[in-house]
């Protein structure tokens, strides 16, 4: 491997993550003060912003081209573990979107965390973060992929935890780690399992890539595997698992709102922008394999869809600003994999355009509501809850009018970047079911209403907070305005968004359906107009209750208590892995009770020994025995050595005599 | 009425009993010592008339057995008078009933 | 040469016991300075080792001919892994301990002397002496727990000597009547035999009883389930140094006899029983991941842990039996490499995890978790050092633990998925257990008994230093250690899979 070969090969493109991992060595091992720190990392990721933006000028206006960068890890058992990078269209908006939005929320933070005393260990965790991110985005091998996904979930959990001191935050980076870990298992069996049938890591090989058409063609061969699938959908399924892990998919999304602890740059960094789009990317980057298997292209449709609405309707119940934007963060995810799922069934390959596009868009007005909030946040003097703001819109001009921008975007106000996005995922579920189509239509409804609700609580009226609102800095709203103008402009920078759709997957995406752009105008303005009608003039605050629970008290309850589904796994899988425990720790014990008793046995055996063998048997029956009866009989030897001279020749004489009649009589 | 060999072999028996009846009763240390020689000589006699009698007489072998004999009594009674003497001077007596150290 | 590098540490151990015992630091000096010199020529040794070749370093001289016995020592690619592990981790052992000041003399002669006995058994290739060494590197634990244990220290001593000497009989049982039957102790002579089929042939009737027995001693070793009960206690109570000892390179020298004794001697009974075999790994790796979930003494859930964790190597080790005439060679030959670099990277990495869990007792003077909280605060040090390791430990990439088990993984899920994917639970409720421990010590406020606690010393960060540069060389280059043992493994495998 050649790091220093930037022309004819991608393998520079390693240097994408390598720069922000400098940065981040360097923090770690020199721990300079907080501003050379955000220094020092803010120039890595803007080489890397350089790089990513060099490799998004190669591959625009050559989709279909693939470039890879393979080297080899390890050499074992006659196999070669290699890792690669690799160049496509994929690749380069990614990169583009990850460091462009990196670098915005960089500067950001220097600002947001210049009054932390741990600000280097922050720009040292974000570096970290950057390295895992940018890494699984030019990774060319499912291990390396792997590897990299975990680097980013390790800085989740650490930049979630920035505030250990807070038990909460600690709580939330270990649930967050370990609810995705339990996806990362998955995605590491689908990944075995690729390696199982294949023989290879890589993505692509020249040909010989598990994403290639021959390995392909291979695994889709095999039928039924598992649950009727082949062997590509099983992979796919696998795969699938570890997305809905990080991206915080329906049955594993209780850790996003949770991560909301962690500094807000963070969560506009990992968790709504980056990170969480990372399993959608896992999909897209593994397309082909979900491809070969039409039903598994439902299955993520469907997940994709309950998680949409889902979120969206838990979003309506809250209050905290943050959880808000968690929630809907969770439910746009949901909707990008409704546009990978239904856009495959749709469009085939084209499916990739349509679950990246949004997720592109979706990251700019997320980061863009994140860092909004964060700023609101900062201006209300760290207070959280919607119920506690309002009137901000008069105080806080720059960041009000980039959190509208935001707001529109994700509403899916026409012509805004997440109109034209949302607008292609309505129409592929349009294409591809019904049931998915109304299900993504109610749940962007619900958006467009919490949306307006929460602009409500927090824009109009009155302040209801302690304090006074002021304007945060202008290093914070910079990047605000410059958000702005991408989540508004994004979708509408060239005449024809296609160019971008066709660029994303390399096969021409167009599909066209008045109806579906009718109910998505419908669906934005009458969301908003709901909203409206239902909060603006409605009295707000913390002691009110909210409007639409007076009309829906119970219903509401549920949705303020997030449908319940921490309770519900509290319930069961905590207990159920609660109660495998504790059979297996009594079982132990019991074992251990079991040693005790071998022990005691074994010494009990050794006492016995001692006491009855040693003591009774050998010392006093055989030695002692034996020593005191030698010694009884000398009594009558005695009588014989009496010392007495001629006793002995007396007794000489007479064994003489003996000895002479023996030999007489014997020797006849 | 001839001397024959049995005749040596009866006496020196005597001797030897007297000898032997004497080392065992007597008491006195020198009358044992005595009883001793009495019965080396018996033996001595013994040696003697088996060589008068035996099948070669020419050659000297009884008289020079019985002088070895004679000088190792010579020795011995040198030896056993210094032991009685020693034997007085430690327990100032020569009665062998008094004289029972080796049953310590 | 090997010679000379196992009895170094015998020789400074016997200066030790010559030294006053009133000068503590030149007895520390002694014991440092012993295993160091052993270690140095140890890794130049591994230095000079040919990949390619076959058994390197050779001595070989009849010491008791008329039953086959001679002193042979040599490395192949198997044991100079371990040799090197030994070499690494024996410094570490000595400084580790500089705080042991009651008995010092006692104490360091009898550390020097098992570092004898661990050089010894690793590189030992006739089982007559193997056995000395390997009997021999129980009998220092046994004191050093006895004497400079925790509480329950008598028990754990205990039940560790009643578990392995009972396991030792059985094994020198078996080995005895394998060499009634075949007339060898030499390693690779029976190796030999094996693939030549001759042992089976031989031995009949016996071949299962045999096979059994000699398993036993190192199934105790390991352990495995249901032979561990012994371990956790042990581990828990042993004095820092020697839990080090007892989870870095003890519990190995039980993997590294499967490797040479059991795998290659008896290809036929690991064939045929390999789903049993696989099972009862299967159960160690989840026992002891989900009894660590529910412990509160950290060198308990440590003990746990490493339970589960060498465990791994075994799995990796076992899947070689299932796939003996199913599969190619290249994916039990994946498992085996990991298997070996798994014993390396647990080795270092649960050993520096022991040395920090130590230092907590120190700070908190309890093992318990529950008793401490927001340490992370006051001792930012050694929470970045202790989290390191323990990341390390629940298999963050670019660590040590990941590599190796991946290689593990990737090689038993083409043999038998199913088994690796509940193994795979295990992965889950390590982080569970890891993550707690952080979450106990160091997040939260700080207790107030920890206020005056001082961070690690900058000596203490040195000890530990090399594990943690270690650590991130295995996990990010692993290819320089496996290379060690790459044509060792493709030969054994081949061998075996025929």
């Amino acid at each position: 491997m050649n790091l220093f070969n930037f022309t004819d090969s991608v393998g520079w493109l390693m240097w994408v993550p390598i720069c922000p991992l400098i940065a981040g060595v360097f923090l770690a091992l020199l721990k300079p003060s907080g501003r050379v720190s955000a220094f020092v990392a803010i120039a890595a990721l803007a080489v890397s912003l350089i790089l990513s933006l060099k490799a998004f000028a190669m591959t625009w206006g050559h989709e279909a081209q693939i470039e890879t960068h393979n080297f080899t890890w390890m050499h074992i058992g006659g196999v070669d573990l290699e890792f690669g990078m690799v160049l496509n269209a994929l690749t380069g908006s990614m990169l583009a979107m990850v460091s462009l939005i990196g670098l915005l929320i960089f500067i950001y933070s220097w600002s947001y965390m210049s009054h932390d005393d741990r600000m280097g260990r922050f720009f040292c965790y974000l570096s970290i973060f950057m390295v895992g991110m940018l890494g699984l985005v030019v990774a060319n091998s499912l291990l390396l992929f792997f590897m990299f996904w975990e680097i980013v979930g390790l800085a989740s959990y650490l930049l979630i935890g920035f505030w250990f001191q807070k038990p909460s935050a600690a709580a939330a980076a270990k649930k967050a780690f370990i609810t995705t870990r339990i996806g990362d298992l998955g995605f590491l069996i689908g990944l075995l399992w690729a390696f199982k049938a294949t023989g290879t890591f890589l993505l692509f090989d020249n040909g010989s890539g598990i994403l290639e058409t021959t390995q392909i063609a291979a695994l889709a061969a095999s039928e039924n595997v598992m649950f009727g699938m082949n062997t590509a959908g099983a992979i796919a399924l696998f795969l699938f698992i570890g997305a809905i892990g990080k991206s915080g998919q329906l049955p594993l999304h209780v850790w996003l709102p949770d991560a909301m602890e962690g500094p807000t740059p963070v969560s506009a960094l990992i968790h709504a922008a980056t990170m969480v789009a990372a399993g959608v990317f896992l999909v897209a980057r593994a397309f082909p394999l979900f491809i070969a298997d039409l039903a598994m292209l439902e299955v993520v449709a469907w997940f994709g869809a309950f998680t949409t609405l889902f979120a969206a309707l838990v979003a309506v119940g809250q209050y905290d600003i943050k959880r808000i934007l968690a929630y809907s963060t969770v439910s746009q995810l949901g909707l990008m994999m409704v546009g990978l799922g239904a856009g495959g069934l749709a469009l085939k390959e084209g499916g990739i355009s349509i679950g990246m596009f949004h997720l592109l868009t979706h990251a700019f007005f997320k980061a863009l509501l994140f860092l909004g909030a964060g700023s609101i946040i900062h201006g209300c003097n760290d207070e959280q809850d919607v119920r506690l703001m309002g009137g901000v819109f008069s105080k806080m001009k720059i960041s009000s009018i980039a959190y509208l921008a935001g707001t529109i975007a994700l509403c899916a106000f026409p012509f805004t970047s997440g109109y034209f996005s949302k607008d292609q995922i309505l129409l592929s579920a349009w294409t591809a079911s019904g049931p998915i189509f109304w299900i993504s239509a109610i749940a962007s409804l619900l958006t467009a209403f919490y949306m307006t609700r929460q602009c409500c609580y927090v824009f109009l009226g009155k302040y209801r907070g302690k304090g006074h609102v002021h304007e945060s800095s202008p290093i914070m709203t910079v990047p605000l305005v410059i958000l702005a103008v991408f989540a508004v402009a994004l979708g509408y920078v060239s005449e024809h968004f296609y160019h971008i759709l066709d660029y994303l997957s390399g096969v021409h995406v167009h599909q066209h359906e008045s109806i579906v752009v009718i109910i998505s105008w419908i669906i934005a303005l009458g969301g908003i107009g709901l909203g409206l009608l239902v909060y603006a003039r409605a009295k707000l605050g913390i002691d009110e209750t909210d409007p639409v629970k007076k009309v829906f008290p119970v219903p509401y309850r549920w949705l303020e208590n997030r449908l319940y589904a921490d309770e519900f796994y509290e319930a069961t899988a905590f207990k159920l892995w609660d109660v495998l425990a504790i059979l297996i720790t009594v079982l132990e014990a019991i074992m251990n009770q079991l040693v005790d008793f071998v022990t005691v046995v074994v010494r009990n055996i050794g006492s016995f020994f001692l006491n009855t063998i040693d003591k009774r048997v050998i010392d006093e029956v055989s030695f002692d025995g034996t020593c005191s009866r030698i010694y009884n009989s000398s009594q009558i030897n005695k009588l014989i050595q009496n010392g007495f001279l001629q006793g002995y020749l007396r007794l000489l004489t007479g064994g003489a005599v003996l000895i002479g009649i023996l030999l007489i009589v014997f020797t006849r | 009425m001839e001397i024959t060999l049995n005749h040596y072999l009866i006496l020196s028996a005597v001797l030897f009993t007297i000898g032997l009846i004497g080392a065992l009763t007597r008491r006195h240390i020198i009358i044992m010592l005595v009883c001793l020689e009495i019965m080396l000589n018996a033996a001595n006699l013994n040696l003697i008339a088996f060589w008068h009698f035996g099948p070669n007489p020419i050659l000297l072998h009884g008289p020079l057995f019985t002088l070895f004999t004679i000088a190792i009594a010579a020795t011995e009674a040198a030896l056993g008078l210094a032991l009685v003497l020693a034997i007085y001077r430690h327990f100032k007596t020569v009665d062998l009933e008094q004289v029972q150290d080796l049953k310590e | 040469m090997i010679t000379t590098i196992t009895f170094i540490p015998l020789v400074a151990a016997l200066a030790i016991v010559l030294a006053p015992s009133a000068n503590r630091g030149m007895i520390k000096i002694l014991a440092l300075v012993g295993t160091l010199i052993s270690s140095v020529l140890a890794i130049q040794l591994v230095l000079h080792f040919d990949f390619g070749g076959e058994l390197q370093f050779v001595e070989k001289y009849a010491w008791i001919p008329s039953i086959g016995v001679d002193y042979f020592l040599g490395i192949d690619g198997l044991n100079a892994l371990l040799v090197l592990l030994v070499a690494f981790l024996s410094p570490i052992f000595v400084l580790a301990s500089w705080k042991v000041d009651e008995k010092a003399k006692t104490y360091f002669s009898l550390l020097c002397l098992q570092i004898t006995a661990l050089y010894g058994a690793f590189t030992a290739l006739n089982f007559f002496h193997w056995f000395i060494f390997w009997e021999g590197a129980l009998v220092p634990v046994f004191f050093l727990i006895k004497l400079y244990g925790g509480d329950g220290r008598h028990k754990a001593a205990i039940s560790f000597f009643i578990f392995t000497v009972l396991g030792s009989v059985a094994m020198l049982l078996g080995v005895l009547l394998l060499y009634l039957n075949t007339g060898s102790f030499d390693f690779i002579e029976l190796r030999k035999l094996a693939v030549e089929g001759v042992i089976f042939e031989k031995l009949g009737v016996l071949y299962p009883t045999i096979f059994v027995a000699v398993m036993l001693g190192l199934w105790v070793k390991v352990p495995l389930f249901p032979l561990h009960p012994w371990q956790a206690a042990a581990y828990a109570e042993a004095p820092v140094a020697v839990s080090m000892v007892l989870t870095g390179v003890m519990s190995k020298m039980g993997v590294y006899g499967f490797l040479r004794l059991v795998v290659p001697v008896f290809p036929e009974a690991i064939r045929d029983y390999s789903n049993t075999l696989l099972n009862l790994t299967l159960i160690t790796i989840l026992w002891g991941a989900f009894l660590a979930l529910r412990q509160s003494d950290i060198k308990r859930i440590l003990a746990y842990s490493s339970l589960n964790h060498v465990a791994y190597c075994m799995f990796g080790i076992f899947a070689v039996g299932a796939a003996m005439g199913v599969d190619k060679i290249n994916a039990p030959a994946i498992a085996m490499q990991g298997a070996i670099l798994q014993m390396f990277a647990h080795g270092i990495g649960a050993s520096g995890l022991f040395y920090v869990a130590g230092k907590m007792e120190e700070v908190g003077g309890t093992r318990d978790i529950r008793a401490f909280g927001g340490l992370g605060t006051v001792m930012p040090r050694y929470a970045f050092v202790f989290s390191f390791l323990i990341f390390s430990s629940l298999g963050l990439p670019f660590l040590a633990g990941f590599a190796a088990e991946i290689l593990i993984f990737s090689g038993v899920f083409s043999i038998a998925p199913i088994h690796t994917g509940f193994a795979l639970l295990g992965l889950l409720a390590t982080a569970i257990f890891l993550l707690t421990i952080i979450q106990r010590i160091f997040t939260g406020k700080t207790n107030a008994t920890h206020f005056g606690a001082t961070d690690i010393s900058y000596g203490e960060v040195l000890i530990i230093l090399p594990l943690l540069v270690l650590t991130v060389w295995i996990g990010v280059a692993p290819s320089t250690w496996l290379i060690l043992s790459d044509q060792f493994v493709q030969t054994l495998v081949s061998l075996l899979i025929r």
